[in-house]
């Protein structure tokens, strides 16, 4: 009966330390995913670390819950969406908010003008303004397409959608993007 | 050619979007989730410690509860239930033996203890008269085993009416309560001057 209760024990602890071994796996293979997917609503590094911290935070204590570890990815998806579309509606502080991070800092270490600099911000910032205006659907779908080189398949994967519906959603939201973006699309060339 | 244009602006627009995503987290943000991560570890161990220590203070407040009613529904025995015990002195050795020598609830009852058995002495006996006042304070009378012997006897010729009870009502009398103590009238005393020293 102790015999019993000891193993009982020893293989509640043993499931115990693999969940929290594959948990930590998935959190160095997803972290930058749930981050870009928070910025990608969010547009402020602190903001979208803080929220994709938070979606991890949720993510761990549900986690034993999850029945296939293998949608872990899609899950944490649509959580960090959400809350990051949560946080955004509660602070109303990125209605007029520069591009910053990752383009500005690029655009400082090469050797272009300030003129250019300028140009480059003016542009990222009506694409980032042209993506915001995208129905919620298409513009996920523009998002995972565009985050860590997603093709068609990986997207259908993290929506759980099937891959036609990927393709048509994202060649309505470029349509809609070339449309708002009309005037980019010459300089572009 | 339109399509050539086409083409190649949707390839820029891509590419312009994974530009515009391509932003990574400072170094700084793994070792903040892992740290989050640790803290809501903590934190569902200082549940589960919290809900144990919950659990052990109901546990314990249950057992508390559950002895004091056990104690306070013990039937305690009215006086009628008391019974009448050797008290072990004497001849009989050790005397850790009890015995109910069978006096039956009215010998025991105070306020009348005459009143129902036939022959009421208020014996000396070995009473356990344990009511639940007397739980805390218990009260004995303690008798030699010869004696509650005796007692025996008497009351089982009594019950075999080998023995007339005629002569007892004397005995009640004198167990009777007392008159009520008249008030003491006390006269006021006067002391009157010595003559001797009003001579002076």
């Amino acid at each position: 009966m102790h015999e019993r209760a000891e193993r009982l024990v020893g293989s509640l602890v043993t499931a115990d330390l693999e969940l929290e071994r594959e948990f930590e796996a998935r959190l160095s293979d997803s972290s930058r995913l749930a981050f870009r997917v928070a910025y990608s609503v969010l547009r402020q590094r602190e903001d979208a670390e803080d929220v994709a911290q938070e979606a991890f935070a949720k993510a761990y204590r549900s986690f034993n819950q999850l029945r296939d570890r293998t949608r872990f990815r899609a899950w944490l998806v649509r959580m960090t969406w959400r809350l990051a579309l949560d946080r955004q509606r509660a602070s109303r502080r990125h209605s007029r908010r520069l591009v910053e991070a990752g383009l500005l800092a690029r655009l400082d270490q090469s050797d272009e003008t300030t003129a250019d600099v300028v140009v480059a911000r003016e542009r990222a910032e009506h694409l980032w303004n042209a993506i915001e205006a995208l129905p919620e659907k298409l513009r996920l779908v523009v998002v995972l397409a565009g985050i860590e080189g997603h093709d068609m398949h990986e997207v259908s994967a993290l929506l759980d959608v099937p891959e036609g519906t990927v393709k048509s959603r994202l060649f309505l939201a470029r349509k809609q993007l070339k449309d708002r973006l009309s005037w980019m699309a010459s300089s572009l060339r | 050619m339109d399509g050539e244009l086409a083409e190649m602006n949707e390839k820029a627009l891509e590419r312009e979007i994974e530009a515009a995503l391509g932003v990574d987290p400072s170094p700084e943000f793994l070792p903040q989730v892992r740290a989050r991560i640790a803290n809501e570890r903590m934190r569902e161990g200082w549940f589960w410690s919290a809900s144990w220590r919950w659990a052990g203070v109901v546990v314990v407040t249950a057992a508390v509860a559950t002895i004091g009613v056990w104690v306070l529904r013990d039937p305690a025995p009215a006086l009628s239930e008391a019974h009448v015990r050797d008290s072990g002195f004497g001849t009989r050795g050790s005397g850790a033996e009890s015995r109910d020598l069978g006096l039956g609830t009215a010998a025991a009852k105070p306020e009348s203890p005459l009143s129902s058995a036939p022959n009421p002495i208020p014996a000396v006996r070995h009473v356990h008269a344990e009511s639940r006042a007397a739980v805390a304070v218990p009260f004995e009378v303690v008798i030699a085993p010869d004696e509650a012997a005796a007692l025996k006897q008497l009351f089982t010729a009594i019950g075999s009416r080998q023995l007339e009870t005629f002569a007892l009502p004397d005995l009640q009398a004198a167990l009777k309560p007392p008159a009520p103590i008249e008030e003491i009238v006390l006269e006021p005393i006067t002391i009157s001057p010595l003559a001797a020293l009003e001579g002076e």
